[in-house]
Formats: C-alpha cells, structure tokens, sequence
C-alpha cells in the first residue's frame, strides 16, 4: 500500500476522538478513589484515637501531603498516557520531593525509634496482615488505573507504570493510618513502607508489559 | 527540523478540525506532515524501501494515537515524539536481526573448524548419519549450503523461504549437530 492509499484510508476511517484532558481525568480519579477509601473506612472502621489524631496537626499534614502524592502521581500518571507526556516533562517529577517532605514530616519526630534494633524487632513481629491491607486496598485500582492509562498511549511505560501504582498505594497508606491504631515507626518502615516500595518496583515491571505501546 | 509558526498553527488546527470529524481536514493532514516526516527519516535511514515502510508506520501511529493529542499544544512536539519512538523500535528491530545474522555465522564456521569436518573420516561418516535423519527441508538446506557450496539467499530461493529463516534453520541444525558430536565423542 502507498502512502496515498494510505491516507484515503486514514480519511475514510477518521480521527478518534479526543480523551479527556489529563487534569479532568486525574480529577475524577481522585474523587472516585477518595470514595472508595471512604466505603473501605466506613467498612473496615476508623482507629481507635481517631478524634485525637484529627486534633493533631502533625497528623493532619502528613495525610494531607500524603493526599498531594497520591494527587500529582495521578496526574503525572495520566500525562504520561500520552506520547509527548502532555509536554510536561517534569511532571513525573513532583511526587518526589513531596515524597521527602512527608517522611520529614511523618519521621522526624521518631528520632531513636528507628534504629536497626527496632526496625530488626519489627520485622520479628511478622505483622503481614498490613502489606496483605495495602495489597486488598489496592488491587482493584491498580487495575483499573492501569486500564485507564492503556487507553492512552505510554511511551514513557516504565514511568507510567510507576506513577499509577505510586497514584493508589498513597491512598492505601493513607487509609492504613486511618485504620491501624500503631504509630510506631519502625513497624510503619517495614510493613508499610517497604510492601509499598515493592509494589511501586513490580509497577515499572508491570508498566513495561501491560502499558507499552506496540 | 523546523517549521513556521504559520504551518504548527495550521497543523494543530487540522487536527482540531479532524478531532471534530472533518475527514478532509484529516486527509490535508496527512497530506502535509508525510513529507516532513520523509525528510526527518531520510536523514536517519539510507535504504529508501525501509525509508517508506517507516513513514508509512509512524503515519499509521499517528492515526491511531490522534485521541491522545491535546489541540492546545503544538502539534510538532507530539508527531515528532511518535516518529521517533518508531524509528527507535526500527532501529532496535534492525540491530538485533543484524546482531543474530553475525552470531549465525560465527557459530556455525566455529562448528566447522572445531570439528574439522572436511578431513576426518570418521567425523564425516557421523556427519552423514545425522543428515539422513534430517527431515527433507533442513537435510537440503545444509546439502546446499555447506557441501555445494550455495549462499544463504540462493538457498533461501531454492526452497521457498526467507534468507533469516534459513539462516536460523541453519544454525539449529548446527547447534544440534555439534551437540550429538559431542557426545559420540563422549
């Protein structure tokens, strides 16, 4: 076929039409997620010291910036659904030093309660009822998320693969400080945090099979 | 490659116009953009069939990624970034056959000079009694190849198939050759 034939056909069959702006998509999604967490809280129940963490205001920032990761990995996830990355090359960027600031903010005042010994004590505690939590909270979004970003098309896959994934495990540890009543730091590194690195690691594994555009 | 502000506006325009299912606007499209891409092509690909065959993938790539474009955003950024994410995959495609074809080759004059095929008797005998066990095809392509002395492409004509296909069937064969020579010789 030349190209000639080629472009009748492109004009026969014509354009698609256009997806919904990124930031309208990301909005949505995080109003549906924000719902689902509710559903997921209302079912599952709040902590016990619920209305005195609220009072807190080292709380409230913590899930508050927490909220802003899972926000702009969304939206650097669906600007990645696009070839050009929605010409914002710095956006898949943004969850990073927010991401340093909430560790200042949710550890900083943990000081001696990280060291080897309680992180080492933690790990013997065998608590896999948390990644197993993070895991039921976020298996169905991740899905679907990833089905929403496919509609696009990722060129960047291993970054879209990631934001996605990073876009509902920030939800799922924000649910998981809503529910567990355990404020200790070195069980929130091991059976929070690292389950969630890990799942972000299988997310860039899973953006080069599920997202990549052929 | 640059183009006037005049032409991305138009570009963009075309495509808004196209989004909202004007089909000539999408022909005119098409229309400017393939030599634009046959220039950007040309600079990186010598083999003018392989040039074409690029264009014509990257234009269908754009067709079937035109939901992903934002028309508030140049056009230019968004194309170009398909063009080159194909002429990547192109490229990678064309190095790893190049890269197969070399390791073919090595492989199987390794073969040969390790076993000295050509001057040991007993080997030869061993060599016939594989090939009788060789199904017609592949017992033909190394007759052809490694005793009458005919290349990859002419024996590829000989048996109606593609000269990578008989060069992966050739290796095979060797690999497998070498294998039970082995363990004779064990």
């Amino acid at each position: 076929m030349n190209a000639d034939e080629l472009i009748r056909q492109f004009a026969d069959e014509g354009a698609n039409k256009p997806l919904l702006n990124p930031r309208l998509q990301a909005l949505l999604w995080v109003v549906c997620i924000s719902i689902y967490l509710l559903l997921f809280l209302v079912f599952g129940g709040f902590r016990p010291d619920i209305s005195e963490k609220l009072a807190s205001t080292e709380f409230m920032l913590e899930l508050s910036i927490l909220f802003l990761i899972g926000s702009s990995a969304t939206f650097a996830a669906f600007c990645l659904s696009r070839p050009d990355g929605f010409q914002l090359p710095w956006v898949k960027y943004v969850p990073f030093p927010l991401i340093i600031i909430w560790l200042l903010v949710a550890f900083f005042s943990a000081g001696s309660g990280m060291g080897v010994q309680n992180l080492w004590q933690s790990v013997n505690l065998e608590r896999y009822d948390c990644p197993l939590h993070i895991l039921f909270f976020s298996t169905l979004p991740v899905i679907v998320i990833f089905f929403l970003i496919r509609m696009g098309v990722a060129i960047n896959y291993y970054w879209a693969g990631v934001m996605s994934t990073m876009s509902v495990t920030a939800f799922a540890y924000l649910f998981m400080r809503l529910v567990e009543g355990n404020d200790n730091p070195a069980h929130l590194i091991i059976w929070h945090i690292v389950p969630i690195i890990l799942m972000c690691l299988l997310g860039i594994y899973a953006g080069r099979k599920a997202l990549r555009w052929r | 490659m640059v183009i006037a502000n005049k032409d991305l506006e138009s570009l963009s325009m075309l495509m808004r116009r196209a989004q909202g299912g004007d089909k000539q606007a999408y022909s005119t499209l098409f229309i400017k953009i393939s030599p634009l891409l046959r220039s950007v092509i040309a600079k990186k690909i010598s083999n003018p069939s392989d040039r074409e065959d690029i264009v014509q993938e990257i234009m269908i790539s754009i067709h079937k990624a035109g939901h992903t474009f934002d028309t508030n955003r140049p056009f230019e950024v968004w194309m170009y970034t398909i063009a080159r994410y194909r002429l990547n995959d192109y490229l990678r495609m064309y190095y790893k056959n190049e890269s197969l074809k070399d390791k073919i080759i090595d492989e199987s004059e390794f073969f040969l000079i390790e076993n000295n095929v050509t001057n040991d008797s007993e080997m030869s005998e061993s060599i016939s009694e594989l090939l009788s066990a060789l199904p017609e095809k592949h017992r033909t392509i190394i007759t052809m190849m490694k005793i009458d002395g005919y290349t990859a492409k002419e024996t590829a004509e000989m048996v109606n198939m593609s000269e990578t296909a008989v060069k992966v069937a050739a290796h095979r064969i060797y690999k497998n050759f070498a294998k039970k020579l082995r363990k004779d010789e064990e």
